[in-house]
């Protein structure tokens, strides 16, 4: 009996070894390819690997239970499928099982760190240069974007976490939900040209255009109650103004319509089409309040 | 060098955010969102050129343009006109007005900036 299970005690232990030492090596091998410059060999994504059935796919990659749990927690109200991965090498088994569509990596894990595990992941795991990845750590910045860009993040989240931040990045990353609810002809490029280029900025003001949208609504309808045609187009011009500047060409040309109606003086026309310039605003504001608030 | 001083007046609060966002890295912006409280900025203080908005509630454009011509002082203060692209009776009321040019909205930032620094002499 005790022969036994010194045997088998030696059969795990040997057994636990070799795993450690496979596991090691292949770490080593990857760090040492990396440092002498040789170019492994790039793994192409199988064929037919599984997207995700709820949702969009996001992997956390953390040593950290406790982070990772955060980071859960705050992702939860995102309707999102949600895998995770204790480490680089864990990783690597799930991004070939899964079609990734955000991932966020930490910095600081023991074996391979963050940057490595980016690497691996992008070169053994094939995940395609547009799938997004955040870096995640404590010693992360917001200021210090540029500088993980050009490591090949597409964003850096500091820990602690902050919710705002992290919603921020989600509406940037994550791919844009296709729906019927979609306004008409709104593109993102044109409007953020406008801002020349200052997302931030401009994703503040299709938020506040969102946010006053309501209140433009009513004043609209009561000008159209009273008859008001010299203020009904000045509103509305402002409005078109607006849309046409936030990319929202859709509702810039409906209101575009209203205007000259308006000032025609043509109540009759601006009742007739108001119902319909309404349920645009009301898409656009809804739309943009789901994006980007 | 000091910032040239710009006051913007547009009744909409988008189009103020956006010319703040294109403008503020070379001048000093400051926005109005109607004609009055546009004349009560440029009474109380100095700036080098003003962004007109035409299309505004209760005081238009133009009645702006009008009493900002009527303070001493401020006759020949530069002023760019914003404008829709449509809109080509106003654009020539607004020239012959005695404004310094005119530029359409969504305001392209490098034509805008040229259109500035021009009627600066920058």
């Amino acid at each position: 009996m005790v022969q036994f299970l010194i045997g088998f005690w030696c059969g795990c232990m040997a057994t636990i070894l070799v795993g450690c030492i496979a596991f090691s090596n292949r770490i080593r091998q990857f760090k040492e390819e990396k440092e002498a410059g040789v170019e492994p060999k790039k793994e192409a994504q199988p064929e037919g690997v599984a997207g995700c059935p709820e949702g969009p796919c996001v992997l956390l990659v953390d040593d950290s239970k406790l982070s990772r749990t955060v980071l859960k927690e705050l992702l939860g109200k995102h309707e999102l499928d949600i895998y995770e991965a204790g480490s680089g090498t864990e990783s690597l088994k799930l991004v070939k099982e899964h079609s990734f569509d955000l991932i966020f990596i930490d910095q600081h894990m023991p074996g391979m760190n963050g940057d490595e595990t980016l690497q691996y992941l992008r070169e053994r795991g094939g995940i395609p240069d547009d799938v997004p990845v955040v870096a995640v750590g404590s010693t992360v910045r917001k200021e210090h974007e540029e500088e993980y860009r050009g490591k090949g993040y597409a964003a850096c989240l500091g820990k602690p976490l902050q919710e705002n931040r992290l919603n921020e990045i989600l509406a940037r990353l994550l791919p844009k939900k296709e729906t019927d609810e979609k306004p008409e002809d709104f593109s993102y490029r044109k409007g953020l040209t406008n801002f020349d280029g200052n997302e931030e900025v401009y994703r503040e003001t299709l938020v506040l255009f969102a946010d006053l949208w309501e209140e433009r609504k009513e004043q609209l309808r009561q000008f159209l109650e009273e008859g008001n045609m010299p203020e009904y187009a000045i509103l509305i011009h402002a409005i078109k103004g607006d849309a046409r500047t936030l990319g929202a060409e859709g509702l810039g040309e409906l209101a575009y319509a209203q205007e000259l109606q308006a000032k025609a003086g043509d109540g009759e026309a601006v009742e007739k089409g108001f119902a319909k310039v309404m349920r645009e605003g009301d898409k656009t504001a809804e739309y943009l309040k789901r994006m980007y608030s | 060098m000091v910032k040239k001083k710009i006051l913007a007046i547009d009744d909409s609060v988008i189009a103020l955010k956006q010319l703040q966002n294109i403008l503020e890295k070379k001048f000093e912006f400051a926005g109005a969102t109607s004609g009055l409280a546009g004349l009560k900025r440029l009474d109380s203080e100095h700036f080098d050129l003003v962004l007109l908005d035409i299309e505004m509630p209760v005081m238009d454009g133009f009645a702006t343009l009008t009493s900002i011509r009527q303070r001493e002082g401020l006759k020949d203060l530069p002023i760019i006109i914003l404008t829709g692209t449509r809109h080509k009776d106003k654009v020539i009321k607004g020239i012959t007005s005695g404004v310094h040019g005119y530029v359409v909205k969504p305001a392209d930032s490098e034509l805008l900036i040229s259109k500035i620094e021009a009627a600066l002499n920058l």
